[in-house]
Protein backbone atom coordinates (compact mmCIF):
# COMPACT_ATOMS: atom_id res chain seq x y z
CA UNK A 1 0.00 0.00 0.00
CA UNK A 2 1.18 3.22 -0.52
CA UNK A 3 2.20 5.40 2.13
CA UNK A 4 0.44 8.93 3.19
CA UNK A 5 3.18 10.76 1.56
CA UNK A 6 3.16 9.59 -1.65
CA UNK A 7 -0.72 9.71 -1.75
CA UNK A 8 -0.34 13.38 -1.19
CA UNK A 9 1.68 13.33 -3.57
CA UNK A 10 -1.22 12.11 -6.46
CA UNK A 11 -3.53 14.32 -5.18
CA UNK A 12 -1.41 17.15 -6.14
CA UNK A 13 -0.89 15.46 -9.39
CA UNK A 14 -4.34 14.85 -10.00
CA UNK A 15 -4.61 18.23 -10.54
CA UNK A 16 -1.97 18.55 -13.29
CA UNK A 17 -2.07 15.44 -15.22
CA UNK A 18 -4.69 12.35 -15.30
CA UNK A 19 -3.80 9.88 -13.02
CA UNK A 20 -3.83 6.24 -14.81
CA UNK A 21 -6.35 3.98 -13.23
CA UNK A 22 -3.60 1.72 -10.94
CA UNK A 23 -3.25 5.34 -9.44
CA UNK A 24 -5.99 6.40 -9.23
CA UNK A 25 -7.11 2.59 -7.49
CA UNK A 26 -4.31 3.09 -5.01
CA UNK A 27 -5.34 6.23 -3.95
CA UNK A 28 -8.87 5.38 -3.35
CA UNK A 29 -8.10 2.49 -1.49
CA UNK A 30 -5.85 4.38 0.47
CA UNK A 31 -8.37 6.94 1.48
CA UNK A 32 -10.78 4.29 1.99
CA UNK A 33 -8.12 3.24 5.25
CA UNK A 34 -6.75 6.71 5.85
CA UNK A 35 -8.75 9.36 7.11
CA UNK A 36 -6.13 11.85 7.24
CA UNK A 37 -5.50 11.39 3.66
CA UNK A 38 -8.69 11.91 2.85
CA UNK A 39 -9.22 14.78 4.66
CA UNK A 40 -5.90 16.22 3.19
CA UNK A 41 -7.62 15.99 -0.11
CA UNK A 42 -10.48 17.65 0.52
CA UNK A 43 -8.43 20.27 1.97
CA UNK A 44 -6.17 20.53 -1.07
CA UNK A 45 -9.06 20.71 -3.21
CA UNK A 46 -9.98 23.04 -1.38
CA UNK A 47 -7.10 25.33 -1.82
CA UNK A 48 -7.19 24.85 -5.47
CA UNK A 49 -10.42 26.40 -5.40
CA UNK A 50 -9.84 29.04 -3.38
CA UNK A 51 -6.92 29.96 -5.50
CA UNK A 52 -8.83 29.65 -8.45
CA UNK A 53 -11.55 32.12 -6.71
CA UNK A 54 -8.47 34.41 -5.60
CA UNK A 55 -7.66 35.00 -9.10
CA UNK A 56 -10.59 35.46 -10.24
CA UNK A 57 -12.86 38.89 -10.54
CA UNK A 58 -15.82 37.53 -8.40
CA UNK A 59 -14.09 35.92 -5.75
CA UNK A 60 -17.40 36.64 -3.66
CA UNK A 61 -15.23 38.40 -1.16
CA UNK A 62 -17.71 41.43 -0.12
CA UNK A 63 -16.65 44.86 -0.54
CA UNK A 64 -18.22 48.24 0.19
CA UNK A 65 -18.37 50.36 -2.79
CA UNK A 66 -16.36 52.64 -1.29
CA UNK A 67 -13.85 49.46 -1.08
CA UNK A 68 -13.29 48.93 -4.56
CA UNK A 69 -12.85 52.87 -5.14
CA UNK A 70 -9.21 54.35 -5.52
CA UNK A 71 -9.00 57.23 -2.83
CA UNK A 72 -9.35 60.74 -4.03
CA UNK A 73 -5.60 61.32 -2.85
CA UNK A 74 -4.82 57.67 -4.25
CA UNK A 75 -5.72 59.71 -7.44
CA UNK A 76 -3.55 62.58 -6.69
CA UNK A 77 -0.67 60.41 -5.47
CA UNK A 78 -0.86 58.74 -9.12
CA UNK A 79 -1.75 61.48 -11.13
CA UNK A 80 1.31 62.93 -9.79
CA UNK A 81 3.78 60.51 -10.38
CA UNK A 82 2.28 59.64 -13.92
CA UNK A 83 2.81 63.21 -14.99
CA UNK A 84 7.04 62.75 -12.74
CA UNK A 85 7.28 60.15 -15.27
CA UNK A 86 5.94 61.42 -18.94
CA UNK B 1 13.49 13.17 1.07
CA UNK B 2 15.28 16.34 -0.53
CA UNK B 3 15.98 15.31 -3.94
CA UNK B 4 13.57 17.65 -5.18
CA UNK B 5 16.20 20.35 -4.04
CA UNK B 6 18.52 19.75 -6.32
CA UNK B 7 16.51 20.17 -9.36
CA UNK B 8 14.73 22.88 -7.81
CA UNK B 9 18.09 24.84 -7.68
CA UNK B 10 18.69 24.17 -11.61
CA UNK B 11 15.60 25.21 -12.76
CA UNK B 12 16.10 28.80 -14.57
CA UNK B 13 14.76 31.63 -12.15
CA UNK B 14 11.45 33.25 -13.19
CA UNK B 15 12.62 36.65 -13.61
CA UNK B 16 11.80 37.20 -17.21
CA UNK B 17 7.85 37.37 -15.82
CA UNK B 18 7.86 40.49 -14.89
CA UNK B 19 9.27 42.31 -17.94
CA UNK B 20 6.76 40.94 -19.91
CA UNK B 21 4.15 43.62 -21.59
CA UNK B 22 1.19 41.66 -22.63
CA UNK B 23 -0.48 42.50 -26.18
CA UNK B 24 -3.94 41.37 -24.57
CA UNK B 25 -6.66 39.62 -26.41
CA UNK B 26 -9.65 40.47 -24.22
CA UNK B 27 -12.39 40.17 -26.53
CA UNK B 28 -14.55 39.09 -23.60
CA UNK B 29 -14.77 42.62 -22.13
CA UNK B 30 -15.26 44.36 -25.29
CA UNK B 31 -18.62 44.99 -25.30
CA UNK B 32 -18.47 46.57 -22.25
CA UNK B 33 -15.75 48.86 -23.39
CA UNK B 34 -15.90 52.04 -25.26
CA UNK B 35 -15.68 50.84 -28.76
CA UNK B 36 -13.66 52.93 -30.36
CA UNK B 37 -11.20 53.44 -26.94
CA UNK B 38 -7.89 53.75 -27.23
CA UNK B 39 -4.76 53.87 -24.89
CA UNK B 40 -2.37 55.70 -27.40
CA UNK B 41 -2.07 59.52 -26.97
CA UNK B 42 -4.35 59.58 -24.04
CA UNK B 43 -3.91 61.84 -21.20
CA UNK B 44 -2.38 59.40 -18.70
CA UNK B 45 -4.78 62.07 -15.90
CA UNK B 46 -7.37 60.66 -17.89
CA UNK B 47 -5.89 56.81 -17.37
CA UNK B 48 -6.40 57.42 -13.97
CA UNK B 49 -10.16 58.59 -14.28
CA UNK B 50 -11.12 55.84 -16.92
CA UNK B 51 -9.16 52.76 -15.33
CA UNK B 52 -8.11 53.44 -12.37
CA UNK B 53 -10.94 51.79 -10.06
CA UNK B 54 -10.89 48.86 -11.89
CA UNK B 55 -7.07 48.51 -11.99
CA UNK B 56 -8.12 48.86 -7.81
CA UNK B 57 -10.47 46.61 -7.59
CA UNK B 58 -8.46 43.92 -9.20
CA UNK B 59 -5.47 44.80 -7.27
CA UNK B 60 -7.05 44.76 -3.82
CA UNK B 61 -8.25 41.71 -4.28
CA UNK B 62 -5.12 40.63 -4.44
CA UNK B 63 -3.24 42.33 -1.72
CA UNK B 64 -3.59 42.74 1.41
CA UNK B 65 -4.18 46.63 1.54
CA UNK B 66 -5.25 49.94 -0.24
CA UNK B 67 -1.70 51.35 -0.25
CA UNK B 68 -0.35 48.11 -1.84
CA UNK B 69 -3.27 48.33 -4.05
CA UNK B 70 -2.93 51.45 -5.29
CA UNK B 71 0.95 51.21 -5.27
CA UNK B 72 0.29 48.74 -8.07
CA UNK B 73 -2.02 50.58 -9.98
CA UNK B 74 0.69 53.03 -9.99
CA UNK B 75 3.20 50.87 -11.54
CA UNK B 76 0.80 49.87 -13.93
CA UNK B 77 -0.05 52.68 -15.12
CA UNK B 78 3.72 53.81 -15.18
CA UNK B 79 4.60 50.88 -17.09
CA UNK B 80 1.79 51.54 -19.62
CA UNK B 81 2.72 54.80 -20.11
CA UNK B 82 6.39 53.62 -21.03
CA UNK B 83 5.06 50.87 -23.27
CA UNK B 84 2.10 52.21 -25.32
CA UNK B 85 3.07 51.97 -28.62
CA UNK B 86 2.60 48.21 -27.50
CA UNK B 87 -0.90 48.00 -27.00
CA UNK B 88 -2.98 46.42 -29.85
CA UNK B 89 -6.16 48.14 -30.46
CA UNK B 90 -7.50 44.50 -31.02
CA UNK B 91 -7.52 44.62 -27.12
CA UNK B 92 -9.55 47.12 -25.01
CA UNK B 93 -7.42 49.40 -22.64
CA UNK B 94 -8.73 48.03 -20.13
CA UNK B 95 -7.71 44.43 -20.78
CA UNK B 96 -4.25 45.55 -21.98
CA UNK B 97 -3.99 47.42 -18.52
CA UNK B 98 -5.45 44.87 -16.76
CA UNK B 99 -2.64 42.53 -18.38
CA UNK B 100 0.35 44.61 -17.15
CA UNK B 101 -1.60 44.44 -13.45
CA UNK B 102 -1.34 40.93 -13.77
CA UNK B 103 2.58 41.03 -13.93
CA UNK B 104 2.40 43.38 -11.30
CA UNK B 105 1.03 41.28 -9.24
CA UNK B 106 2.84 38.52 -9.43
CA UNK B 107 6.40 40.36 -8.91
CA UNK B 108 5.14 41.89 -6.02
CA UNK B 109 4.16 38.38 -4.48
CA UNK B 110 7.81 37.31 -6.10
CA UNK B 111 9.80 40.32 -4.19
CA UNK B 112 7.67 39.81 -1.19
CA UNK B 113 8.82 36.16 -1.20
CA UNK B 114 12.26 37.30 -1.63
CA UNK B 115 12.34 39.95 1.50
CA UNK B 116 10.90 37.33 3.52
CA UNK B 117 12.33 34.15 2.63
CA UNK B 118 16.08 34.93 2.37
CA UNK B 119 17.23 32.18 4.62
CA UNK B 120 14.40 29.94 3.49
CA UNK B 121 16.62 27.50 0.88
CA UNK B 122 16.97 24.71 2.89
CA UNK B 123 13.84 24.81 4.38
CA UNK B 124 11.86 23.73 1.05
CA UNK B 125 12.69 20.23 1.36
CA UNK B 126 11.19 20.46 5.00
CA UNK B 127 8.04 20.48 4.62
CA UNK B 128 7.49 17.07 3.67
CA UNK B 129 9.32 16.40 6.93
CA UNK B 130 7.35 18.75 9.34
CA UNK B 131 4.28 16.80 7.52
CA UNK B 132 4.88 12.79 7.11
CA UNK B 133 7.29 10.87 9.32
CA UNK B 134 10.41 8.08 8.19
CA UNK B 135 7.32 6.00 6.69
CA UNK B 136 5.77 8.28 5.17
CA UNK B 137 2.90 8.28 7.54
CA UNK B 138 1.34 11.95 8.40
CA UNK B 139 2.27 12.83 11.34
CA UNK B 140 -0.64 14.91 12.61
CA UNK B 141 -4.30 14.61 11.62
CA UNK B 142 -3.92 18.28 11.30
CA UNK B 143 -6.69 20.93 11.91
CA UNK B 144 -10.36 20.00 10.72
CA UNK B 145 -11.58 22.68 7.78
CA UNK B 146 -15.06 22.00 8.19
CA UNK B 147 -17.69 20.91 6.28
CA UNK B 148 -17.84 23.88 4.34
CA UNK B 149 -14.50 25.80 4.38
CA UNK B 150 -16.43 27.22 1.09
CA UNK B 151 -18.68 29.62 3.14
CA UNK B 152 -15.08 31.83 4.10
CA UNK B 153 -14.80 32.52 0.24
CA UNK B 154 -17.09 35.44 1.60
CA UNK B 155 -14.90 36.60 3.52
CA UNK B 156 -12.32 39.18 3.13
CA UNK B 157 -9.87 38.44 6.15
CA UNK B 158 -9.47 34.79 4.60
CA UNK B 159 -8.18 35.52 1.24
CA UNK B 160 -5.76 38.50 3.41
CA UNK B 161 -4.16 35.07 5.08
CA UNK B 162 -4.20 33.16 1.74
CA UNK B 163 -2.53 36.15 0.49
CA UNK B 164 0.12 36.09 2.90
CA UNK B 165 0.62 32.62 3.16
CA UNK B 166 1.51 33.07 -0.89
CA UNK B 167 3.40 35.90 0.18
CA UNK B 168 5.51 33.13 1.77
CA UNK B 169 6.51 30.70 -0.46
CA UNK B 170 9.93 30.15 -1.35
CA UNK B 171 10.86 32.35 -4.53
CA UNK B 172 12.26 29.03 -5.74
CA UNK B 173 8.71 27.25 -6.07
CA UNK B 174 7.12 31.09 -7.21
CA UNK B 175 7.60 31.12 -10.85
CA UNK B 176 6.16 27.27 -11.40
CA UNK B 177 3.20 28.76 -8.55
CA UNK B 178 2.70 31.89 -10.22
CA UNK B 179 2.21 30.50 -13.63
CA UNK B 180 0.35 27.43 -13.03
CA UNK B 181 -2.35 28.29 -10.21
CA UNK B 182 -2.51 32.29 -10.62
CA UNK B 183 -2.21 32.57 -14.17
CA UNK B 184 -4.07 28.83 -14.65
CA UNK B 185 -1.76 28.08 -17.69
CA UNK B 186 -1.67 24.77 -18.92
CA UNK B 187 0.85 22.40 -17.60
CA UNK B 188 3.29 21.93 -21.32
CA UNK B 189 3.52 26.06 -21.20
CA UNK B 190 4.60 26.44 -17.75
CA UNK B 191 7.03 23.07 -18.13
CA UNK B 192 8.40 24.88 -21.80
CA UNK B 193 8.39 28.53 -20.32
CA UNK B 194 10.40 27.77 -17.26
CA UNK B 195 12.88 25.14 -19.32
CA UNK B 196 12.04 22.22 -16.25
CA UNK B 197 10.57 18.65 -16.92
CA UNK B 198 6.98 17.74 -16.22
CA UNK B 199 8.09 15.79 -13.34
CA UNK B 200 10.07 18.55 -11.43
CA UNK B 201 6.91 20.84 -12.08
CA UNK B 202 4.58 18.06 -9.94
CA UNK B 203 6.54 18.34 -7.43
CA UNK B 204 7.05 22.14 -7.02
CA UNK B 205 3.33 22.34 -7.66
CA UNK B 206 2.61 19.62 -5.05
CA UNK B 207 5.29 21.38 -2.35
CA UNK B 208 3.77 24.46 -3.32
CA UNK B 209 0.30 23.44 -2.21
CA UNK B 210 2.01 21.26 0.95
CA UNK B 211 3.22 24.52 2.24
CA UNK B 212 -0.52 26.84 1.27
CA UNK B 213 -2.13 23.94 2.98
CA UNK B 214 -0.07 24.10 6.18
CA UNK B 215 0.19 27.94 6.16
CA UNK B 216 -3.96 28.04 6.36
CA UNK B 217 -3.78 25.28 8.64
CA UNK B 218 -1.97 27.34 10.99
CA UNK B 219 -3.09 30.72 10.33
CA UNK B 220 -6.39 30.60 9.70
CA UNK B 221 -7.96 26.76 10.95
CA UNK B 222 -5.92 26.88 14.34
CA UNK B 223 -7.32 30.25 14.69
CA UNK B 224 -10.91 29.53 14.03
CA UNK B 225 -11.18 26.07 15.88
CA UNK B 226 -8.96 26.74 18.64
CA UNK B 227 -6.41 24.42 17.54
CA UNK B 228 -8.57 21.21 17.46
CA UNK B 229 -7.81 18.15 16.06
CA UNK B 230 -10.49 15.16 14.99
Amino acid sequence: MLSCEEVARLVSESLDRHLSLSERTKMKIHHLVCSTCKKHQKQILFLQKALQRFCSDDSGVEFSEADLKLSEEGKLRIKEALNNDS
Amino acid sequence: MCEAEHFIANQRAGGQMGSVIPTGNGAVEQETERQNATAEGMDPELWVEEYGDDLFRYAIRRVSNRTEAEDLVQETLIAALKAQEKFRSQSTPKTWLIGILKHKVMDYYRKKGRELNVQDVEEVCQVSDKLFDRKGMFRSPGNDWGENPEALFERKEFWGVLGECISNLPERLLPVFQLRMLQDRNTDDVCEELGITSNNMWVMLHRARLRLKTCLDAKWFSREEGGKTC
